[in-house]
């Protein structure tokens, strides 16, 4: 396929500091001096005024998209990805590198930039459109479609001042959710107002990179990412960390990032553990986790086979009526299960807690395994420990198409 | 964690064997390409496609402003001719300053108005990057549109302004005073071309380098009032002495207010030499500005 897109070798350097009083007597300073020195060192490079406020905010960056791809662009926040996006969308220019563009671009970075409050909705679709490139008769031919789609259709004669910010945005939105550009570039934070609304322009933003020949989409949800793109870039601190096919860049950037959102989630509940619990009532002396596909202390292979967890806990004082849970939460701490049970008469000393899953089908990542216990007398008595249960992919059978959180044993068939 | 650097080759998954016999094709040309110092807008042809933008653009700050005001439109007639009023008092009245052979309030009015065409251009253009910062960091399309229209708007707005000086004209014809407009008037649209390309030029100059210094529009508005007492808005070229001349002549709003009353009424004799002085500097004013804007739009954002 055709190339779409191709970026070549792109940095970005930043000057970091004010600019203010001292910094324009200093400008001036700066360019007699150079001046001068000039005169006397010609040899003098620029290379030594690169100083500490330079911040290199992306370094080295290549890619390209073919016509009929969606590359996805992932990486914590400050890595670089608004910047990027900015400088293949021409808003602003790369320090050095290059990109090629071949067919008209629109890029959607914010929607409702450049409405004005005084204008009807219908001036605001055309001022809009043309902003975005469009052409009066291109709007004209949309126009039906751009306002059903807002679902504003009665106040369309009215001066956007007067709409609520959840119409502006919805016509915001539609207006840029129209452009039906060659390539497209899209932040999915444009996703806007109610639940109702955000769905239908996930849906839209899914049309978008369908119908279209080329895209370049942000994201932070990678259960979006792998639906929607077959490249992934990730970018860590402005440098390319992994380019490549979506689905390995994603598992180990959820690997990886699991492992930094775990620790924190680690040292916050520690926190708030001892906020509550000035005594703990019990502690976690070991636990384990077994099964046929196990390949580690607290690693298994995701898949079909049963999976026990065994708990060792040290308890510090007697409970007499108590309740004790197990869940499991993915890397975002988000609780995907939980069993709970009854914890009676036990006295201070070890107890044995096991839990048997018949399977575990959830994709392969990070988790975090947690044990409750708590009792009338301590309502809110945490046991929460130990995070980190790895599953692995399953290598011996072929990777299946599905996505989502869970793994679970199904088959796709067709018939006619 | 070591990781797997992966920049040496792009990965183009859909290099099939269909994709590099599609590959073999001959190169071919960008749409757009996006380079270090390469001016990422602003080019003729960029403008040209975006020109619809530009007509609405002119059209909305038109409307917008007419829409904001209290008195509405009468605002635009109304300020002209009061300024005229006060000048009438004090240049005419207490400072005695004489008006060529026009009637004062024709003579300020004219001045006024054409004195406000170029402030209005030159601070409206000089706020482009500060004013439109917002909309430049999320949109891409040539930032040279929002000065243009500017200017544009403003022309509008002189010639609704110019149709209230006919009417004073008219009042002034039926109460018997004879006021010669004639063919030289052909001359006008050229004047004021010169004028909005002198406040374009400068307010693109002003504007590239309030990037980096921002309270650079201060000045701006300051200057612009020193600025109209030399430039023949409430005195005619007779009056200033000939050792004064000299620094009439580097004054290109001074030679170009005479032109265009000289245009109008026939009453100023426009002469060659500063006119001409005028438009050098002219173009000169309005090739840097513009090359300094086009250079300034690509980095702006990295500062402010």
């Amino acid at each position: 396929m055709p190339v779409a897109l191709e970026a070549r070798d792109i940095s970005k350097r930043f000057f970091l500091g004010e600019r203010n009083q001292r910094a324009f007597f200093e400008d001036m300073s700066a360019m007699a001096m150079s001046g001068l020195r000039r005169l006397f060192q010609p040899a003098e490079t620029s290379k030594e005024r690169a100083s500490s406020h330079d911040f290199w905010a992306l370094k080295d960056v290549s890619f390209q998209v073919s016509q009929g791809q969606t590359l996805a662009i992932i990486g914590e926040n400050g890595a670089g990805k608004s910047t990027l996006l900015k400088i293949v969308s021409r808003i602003t220019q790369p320090t050095t590198g290059t990109v090629r563009v071949y067919g008209r671009l629109a890029s959607l970075l914010e929607v409702g930039t450049g409405f004005h409050p005084e204008f009807s909705g219908r001036d605001n679709i055309y001022l809009n459109g043309a902003m975005l490139g469009l052409s009066r008769r291109e709007v004209r031919s949309r126009f039906d479609r751009i306002v059903e789609f807002s679902g504003v259709e009665q106040f369309i004669d009215v001066p956007v001042k007067n709409y609520s910010s959840g119409m502006y945005v919805r016509l915001a939105f539609s207006v840029a959710a129209h452009l039906n550009p060659e390539i497209v570039i899209l932040d999915e934070v444009l996703a806007v107002g109610d639940a109702v609304f955000q769905k239908k322009c996930f849906d839209r933003m899914e049309e978008i990179i369908n119908e279209g020949h080329a895209a370049i989409l942000v994201s932070h949800a990678m259960s979006n990412v792998e639906r929607l793109s077959q490249v992934c870039l990730w970018l860590r601190h402005g440098r390319i960390e992994m380019l490549g096919p979506t689905h390995e860049v994603v598992s180990r950037y959820e690997k990886e990032t699991a492992h930094e959102v775990v620790s924190h989630y680690e040292r916050q509940t520690a926190e708030q553990y001892q906020a509550t619990q000035p005594e703990p009532i019990a502690s976690f002396s070991h636990w384990s986790v077994h099964s046929k596909l196990a390949t580690g202390p607290h690693t298994i292979i995701s898949g079909q086979a049963r999976v026990t967890f065994r708990f060792e806990i040290e308890m510090t004082t007697s409970v007499a009526d108590g309740k004790i849970a197990v869940s499991i939460a993915d890397a975002q701490g988000l609780t995907l299960f939980a069993h709970e049970g009854e914890l009676r008469q036990t006295t201070a000393g070890k107890i044995l807690v096991t839990l048997e899953l018949a399977s575990l089908p959830l994709k392969p990542g990070e988790y975090i395994v947690s044990c409750t216990i708590s009792h009338r007398n301590h309502p809110a008595a945490f046991l929460r420990a130990i995070p980190e249960l790895t599953l692995l992919e399953d290598n011996s059978v072929e990777r299946s198409g599905y996505y989502g959180l869970l793994n679970l044993p199904a088959s796709l068939s067709v018939e006619r | 964690m070591p990781a797997t650097k992966d920049t040496d080759s792009p990965v183009d998954l859909s290099a099939g064997p269909l994709g590099e016999a599609n590959g073999v094709a001959k190169p071919r040309k960008p749409t757009f390409v996006v380079e270090a110092d390469r001016l990422l807008s602003s080019h003729p042809k960029e403008l040209w496609a975006y020109r619809e933008l530009f007509l609405l653009l002119v059209k909305r700050d038109f409307v917008a402003a007419y829409k904001q005001t209290v008195l509405g439109p009468l605002w635009f007639f109304v300020q002209p001719f009061l300024a005229s009023l006060v000048f009438m008092v004090v240049f005419g009245q207490i400072a005695r300053l004489p008006t060529t052979e026009l009637p004062p309030l024709v003579f300020y009015m004219s001045g006024i108005i054409a004195w406000n065409f170029f402030a209005n251009c030159l601070t409206q253009v000089s706020y482009t990057f500060l004013a439109s910062g917002g909309l430049f960091r999320k949109i891409y399309f040539p930032r040279l549109i929002i000065p243009l229209s500017q200017v544009s708007m403003n022309l509008l707005n002189f010639i609704a302004q110019l149709l209230v000086l006919v009417a004073v004209i008219a009042a002034y014809e039926l109460s018997g005073r004879k006021i010669d407009i004639g063919p030289k008037i052909l001359a006008l649209p050229g004047i004021l071309l010169a004028m909005a390309f002198l406040a374009l030029g400068l307010g693109c100059l002003i504007a590239s380098a309030t990037v980096k210094y921002r309270d650079l529009n201060m000045v701006v508005g300051y200057t612009l009032n020193l600025w109209m007492f030399g430039s023949f808005v409430i005195y005619p070229r007779s009056m200033v002495p000939d050792s004064l001349q000299w620094l009439m002549n580097l004054n290109p709003m001074a030679s170009f207010i005479e032109c265009y009353r000289s245009s109008l009424f026939g009453t100023e004799h426009a002469q060659i030499q500063p006119a001409m002085i005028a438009c050098i500097m002219t173009i000169v004013v309005l090739a840097t500005g513009l090359w300094c804007f086009v250079r300034a739009e690509g980095t702006f954002t990295d500062t402010i």
